[in-house]
């Protein structure tokens, strides 16, 4: 009878149910310079943390072609249940489409109806798409709504391929403070024209306006000023969502999972990349060196007493296309290791500080872009790491 | 005097073809600058690795705005190199405009105008293409070189650089800036000057990233797109005469993971090949170095490059 009682103690505390009433979710984001897979390993991610029973949405941000049809995904669909799919949970990806959900954030934000005249606004069309910061905004946009809704038990984001990875983190900070501190906190203040003209010349800031009149002509201040006060009406949400955004960057149920190719340079960035992502108390899971020495390479097939036995046996016409081949698998052997040892070099001590998983996923021979093959990767080690399985 | 832009999907290896064609400039008796784009330095990087040092004289500490020489140690060629970011340019070309410092430091000291400067769309763009541009132009501190090589952004972002000119010149009335950027756009579609190299994989996604990217620079209106092939595989072997040797192989009973890797990586090639020809007219294939001393890499790649 007592052992009965508990166990329905134990079915009352759900412990899915967080304080604030929201489901858990756990948050992968995958950064890493352009090409060196994140797209691939982001999906296998989702593939992954599927096939264990979860209901799991991949948010990619510039897929391939095939990917996008393989996972269903089309410009303007929004998010989508991938087709053909055959796990235990459930699987559901979408692009970020940059330029749509800004302009939908907007229009929400202000009040105004996705038709409004601002939206052809030429300044806010090059800001909404140009300003520093804005595409990692939407990405984040959409991250933080797709966990608000409840509806997954697991997102994977996928970054924007930028030149530097850390750039990624510091969007959220670097536009805030340009809404806050800059000039469109200045313009805010002075909503009436008569009164923006008289501060334009009246301040030592009149010098300043002075001189970008002189090189652009006074109309583009003004349409600046226009565009300013016309974002009073979205900016305090603009505010709100980044600081939203950043809360969830630092959450604990969000993890930081940073990939990286062989070039040396590179990995000597993603070494200081991952100190500054530590330093900044994001939660960084993984390093991850992707297409790394091949499973074939370890094989034998190599060497000389097994080519001398294939030419012979085979009677081949040109046993020196074997001895190319042969010779060119020495060196890129030698060159795969080299590279696998400079990047745990690079990385070892920040291992052992920040209990950081350093992990290497190989390279898989063929384009990861139809749901079949996504699945394959997902059975990875690797994969299975970077998740951590933690999802008991 | 000569312009050439390095670009392509990223990851493909710009910075390193950028690097060996400013090489086989110095190489043909140019005066070279190589430049980067942004905050950081991906070359000051490289040097700064343990077995590369060495490969050079002269090795700067950092690579900074103003151009310095660096020298190879095996063949004695120099180079210049810089890393421009926008602030620093946009200052370089006040500083010109303007004439008094007292003014620059106005400028750029106040925090509104840096904001300004943040914000306002293109300004950042054309302030580096307007450096990069300068010495064909005539306008702007100083640029004399015979060959200017920018290792600049990946296919997304250079479009966007590529664009700002001609965009901020239709949006802005009739004023000195707008003047500078027509001229800048100008220089831009030249056909004396101005040098676009993509750079690609074989792989598809690169391959359809470049034929792409041609199609924009096309239509924009640019002149000399050159194709690059990247890390291809046993050039001095037809794939043809592989693939006779691969279907020897094939009826042996011990398929290799070896073989299998390299007709898999032949097919892809050649693919490569076929579609880039079809889309530039040509490609250049380079070769796939796995030299552990990027210089020596480097060193290797601009032989192919004619």
């Amino acid at each position: 009878m007592k052992t009965q009682s508990n166990s329905n103690q134990n079915q009352l505390t759900n412990k899915n149910i967080s304080p604030n009433n929201l489901k858990k979710c756990q948050i992968h984001i995958v950064m890493g310079t352009g090409g060196v897979g994140k797209t691939c390993i982001a999906a296998a991610l989702g593939a992954r943390a599927a096939g264990q029973g979860l209901k799991v949405l991949i948010l990619t941000i510039d897929p391939s072609k095939r990917l996008a049809q393989s996972l269903g995904i089309n410009p303007g669909a929004g998010i989508v249940r991938v087709p053909d799919q055959n796990f235990k949970g459930e699987l559901f990806a979408a692009v970020v489409e940059h330029k749509s959900i800004f302009d939908k954030f907007v229009a929400e934000a202000s009040g105004l109806g996705p038709q409004a005249p601002l939206f052809k606004n030429k300044l806010y069309l090059e800001l909404s798409t140009g300003l520093s910061g804005s595409q990692e905004f939407t990405s984040l946009q959409l991250l933080y709504e797709a966990r608000q809704s409840g509806n997954y038990d697991l997102i994977v984001l996928d970054t924007p391929p930028v030149q530097h990875a850390i750039d990624f983190l510091r969007a959220p900070q670097n536009l805030s403070r340009l809404i806050n501190e800059g000039v469109a906190k200045w313009f805010r203040q002075a909503p009436k024209e008569r009164n923006l003209m008289f501060r334009l010349f009246t301040h030592g800031t009149g010098q300043v306006f002075k001189f970008v009149e002189r090189l652009t002509g006074n109309e583009f201040i003004m349409s600046l000023a226009e565009f300013f006060n016309g974002i009073q009406s979205w900016q305090d949400k603009l505010e709100q969502r980044l600081v939203d955004a950043q809360n969830l960057l630092l959450d604990s149920e969000t993890r930081f999972h940073l990939v990286t190719g062989h070039d040396l340079g590179k990995i000597s960035e993603a070494q200081r990349v991952a100190e500054s992502i530590l330093g900044e108390s994001f939660h960084l899971e993984s390093i991850v060196l992707n297409r790394s020495r091949p499973q074939w390479i370890m094989a034998k097939f190599h060497t000389k007493e097994t080519m001398n036995e294939l030419v012979t046996s085979n009677n081949t016409s040109k046993p020196e296309a074997l001895v190319v081949v042969q010779d060119f698998c020495k060196a890129l052997d030698k060159f795969y290791l080299s590279r696998e040892s400079f990047f745990e070099e690079c990385f070892v001590n920040l291992g052992k500080r920040a209990n950081l998983k350093l992990l290497k996923l190989e390279d898989l021979g063929e384009p990861i872009d139809k749901l079949p093959s996504i699945v394959q990767m997902s059975y990875h080690k690797t994969i299975q790491m970077m998740l951590n399985e933690g999802l008991k | 005097m000569e312009i050439h832009f390095v670009t392509g999907k990223g990851g493909v290896g710009k910075s390193s073809f950028a690097i060996s064609l400013a090489l086989k400039k110095a190489q043909l008796g140019h005066r070279t600058l190589l430049v980067e784009i942004g905050n950081e330095s991906y070359f000051e990087v490289i040097f700064k690795l343990k077995n590369v040092a060495h490969s050079f004289k002269n090795l700067p500490l950092r690579i900074n705005y103003v151009p310095q020489e660096i020298q190879w140690s095996s063949n004695s060629l120099r180079l210049h190199m810089a890393l421009w970011n926008e602030i620093e340019a946009l200052r370089d070309y006040t500083r010109y405009f303007f004439k008094i410092e007292k003014v620059v430091e106005l400028i750029f000291e106040n925090k509104i105008s840096r904001a300004l400067i943040d914000v306002a769309p293109g300004l950042k763009e054309i302030s580096v293409l307007g450096k990069i541009t300068s010495g064909v132009r005539h306008h702007g501190p100083d640029l004399k070189y015979d060959s200017i090589i920018v290792d600049s952004p990946a296919t997304g972002h250079f479009l966007n650089l590529l664009r700002a000119p001609r965009s901020l010149s239709k949006a802005l009335p009739r004023s000195p800036l707008s003047t500078q950027c027509s001229a800048i756009d100008q220089v831009l579609v030249d056909t004396m000057t101005t040098h676009y190299h993509i750079v690609c994989l074989p792989e598809e996604m690169p391959v359809q990233e470049s034929i792409e990217l041609n199609h924009e620079l096309k239509t924009f209106g640019c002149k000399n797109i050159h194709s690059w092939l990247n890390k291809c595989v046993s050039l001095d072997l037809q794939y043809k005469e592989w693939f006779s040797v691969y279907e020897d192989l094939l009826q042996s009973e011990k398929p290799s993971g070896c073989l299998n890797y390299f007709h898999q990586y032949f097919s892809r090639q050649d693919l490569a090949v076929a579609k880039l020809v079809e889309t530039f007219g040509h490609t250049t294939c380079l070769p796939w170095c796995l030299d552990e001393n990027p210089a020596n890499q480097f060193e290797q790649i601009s032989k192919w490059i004619s």
